[in-house]
């Protein structure tokens, strides 16, 4: 614990750049993911070249993967994120489909035969929806992309991923232990507070689950 | 409310859907008055509801015409069309992240109505159906039960005050025993409203209960008879819509009239053929003129087919009617029960009119009795 006193400075800029890091590539990948996700949906040929696509790329491994980029974009953050928004996109687009799914077909008919235009279901009652489906999803996807960011390290990304490959390197097992502890406790953190929001994405269903338990 | 829009006319509508190789709907020509309900009833197959759903343009027609008002559908934007049809869906399809009271006022929000008339209208269609609005408006559909979804579904579907209403199985969701009461509710509320109104449904009681006229269709989406209940049953037009209504029909047909709707005989008639009711201090039936008592009284609302049952029951050939305070008001028998049944009916609408004319009472040519004068039960030998 020493070594953790000694260094706090050090691994909170550590934990931060690593959040950092995370936060950027999933943000982007949600970007992404959202229109693909819509375009995908209730079209199974798009579904079967996307899924194809964003499964193949996700079987490359990060070492790997994160190696192919840097001879392109060179060393750094920018590499990793490209790294990370490209694995995160497999279980978003995923997630973001099965949302869509998640609506009910009943829902839409009567919405479609109301008058409501298509723009109008899509961003009022479709994404809505799809919403606590979708945030399961990213749950998943911040989880793997913060143990796979630890690689980023190796090409020179930070994050707590240096301090593990630093005390590999010294030779240090408590900053090895550090660096792993920190990126378990900061998935787990993530882990949670995407659980919390994902509840409060749903409040109609808390409150009919609320008045059926009372009930 | 209460105007008269909302005419809706199909105008030989083929739907023959892509790779199929016969159609789903068959040169479909028919006419539905304005504040009519039309129950589109028929097996699975038959094109009903594919029928229905040409109405808002879900599905748009292979060939013919729908015009609504006289004006085609094809000519109005279809959201502007969409949103001036209610439309109601079997599942509901309420919103489950908006409150109820949101949900009834989607089509109000969509023509741009300002905030505190989409709220005031929101909760008078509540009260329309039944919820009250304090207790309801806020809640969210998972909060509610079957029914009262369906109310809920109902209101939304009305808020905008359209004219004409599609329901596609409205009720067939619904536990059987509240179906029937939120059914009644609902013919209660078209008295007020009066909207144009199609309900597709494969259940011919429902069609029949609900009903203005009924449209049977048949496999390859073929109009096989557009007719009122009691013309379906007593003349059906083909052997198909035969085999649809049942070997009951005769008891349904009882059940469509009430025992006002017969031509009583008049108790002094009744009097003057040796069959007079002799009545007790409160002017309730007790026994007829000859001694014997009066097993079974009839209310006058009570439909023919329970005035049957309660004759058969009794063994009573005959038996008095009596009003809301228990007095006589005049003699019904097996006779003018069966003399209802075997009056000519026409097979369609068209004929309605003229069949209407075509028969006469018998207390419009002077009523010979049934029977003789001496009144007799069943078995009376051993009395």
């Amino acid at each position: 614990m020493t070594f953790l006193l000694d260094n706090r400075l050090e691994v909170l800029r550590l934990v931060l750049e690593h959040v950092l890091l995370c936060a950027v590539s999933l943000g982007i990948a949600t970007i992404l993911a959202v229109p693909l996700g819509v375009w995908m949906h209730g079209r199974s040929r798009r579904i079967g070249m996307v899924t194809a696509v964003t499964g193949a790329l996700y079987t490359v491994p990060s070492l790997a993967l994160f190696s192919i980029l840097v001879p392109v974009v060179g060393l750094g953050v920018v590499p990793t994120v490209i790294g990370l928004v490209l694995y995160a996109q497999l279980m978003l687009v995923r997630a973001v489909v099965g949302g869509l799914d998640s609506v009910p077909e009943d829902v839409r008919d009567a919405a479609i035969g109301m008058g409501i235009d298509r723009w109008t279901i899509l961003t009022t009652i479709d994404l809505p929806l799809a919403l606590p489906v979708f945030l399961a999803g990213v749950r998943i996807a911040a989880v793997t992309v913060i143990g796979i960011a630890t690689i980023g390290a190796v090409i020179d990304a930070g994050g707590l991923g240096e301090l593990i490959l630093q005390g590999i390197q010294r030779d240090q097992v408590e900053r090895v232990t550090v660096g792993a502890l920190a990126v378990t406790a900061l998935a787990l953190s993530a882990d949670y507070a995407l659980v919390r929001l994902e509840r409060r994405a749903r409040p109609w269903a808390n409150r009919a689950a609320a008045a059926g338990a009372s009930a | 409310m209460g105007d008269s829009r909302g005419v809706i006319e199909f105008d030989g509508v083929t739907k023959v859907y892509p790779g199929a190789t016969a159609p789903s709907v068959d040169r479909l020509t028919m006419r539905i008055e304005a504040g009519e309900i039309c129950a589109l009833v028929g097996p699975s197959g038959s094109g009903k509801t594919t029928a229905m759903r040409m109405v808002n343009r879900l599905i748009e027609p292979t060939s013919g015409t729908i015009r609504i008002d006289g004006v085609d559908t094809r000519s109005i934007d279809v959201e502007t069309l969409r949103r001036s049809i209610g439309y109601v869906i079997q599942q509901v399809g309420l919103f489950p992240h908006r409150s109820v009271l949101d949900n009834v006022g989607t089509v109000p929000r969509l023509l741009g109505w300002d905030e505190s008339r989409i709220a005031a209208r929101s909760r008078e269609l509540l009260d329309l159906v039944g919820l009250d609005p304090s207790k309801f408006g806020m809640r969210y559909p998972a909060q509610l039960s079957g029914g009262q979804r369906q109310r809920v579904g109902v209101a939304r579907a009305l808020a905008a005050d359209p004219p004409v209403m599609l329901m596609d199985e409205p009720f067939g969701a619904i536990d059987p025993l509240v179906r029937e009461q939120i059914q009644d509710e609902f013919l209660r509320m078209q008295q007020d409203v009066r909207k144009t109104i199609i309900i597709v449904t494969h259940d011919l009681d429902e069609a029949m209960r609900m009903g203005d006229k009924v449209a049977v269709l048949q496999e390859g989406g073929v109009l096989a008879q557009l007719a009122t209940p009691e013309q379906l049953l007593a003349a059906p037009a083909n052997d198909f819509v035969q085999r649809f209504v049942g070997g009951d029909a005769a008891l349904r047909r009882l059940a469509l009239a009430k025992v006002h709707d017969l031509p009583l005989i008049p108790l002094d008639v009744a009097h003057a053929q040796g069959f007079g009711v002799m009545v007790d201090q409160q002017a309730q039936p007790v026994q007829w003129a000859n001694g014997t008592p009066v097993r079974a009284r009839i209310a006058i609302d009570a439909t023919l087919r329970t005035a049957l049952g309660e004759l058969i029951a009794t063994g009573e050939s005959f038996a008095p009617v009596i009003d809301g305070m228990g007095r006589p008001v005049g003699i019904v028998t097996t006779a003018l029960l069966h003399g209802w049944l075997d009056r000519p009916v026409a097979q369609s609408i068209d004929q309605h009119a003229a069949a209407g004319v075509d028969w006469h009472g018998p207390a419009q040519h002077g009523y010979a009795p049934p029977m003789q004068a001496q009144p007799m039960r069943f078995g009376s030998s051993r009395g």
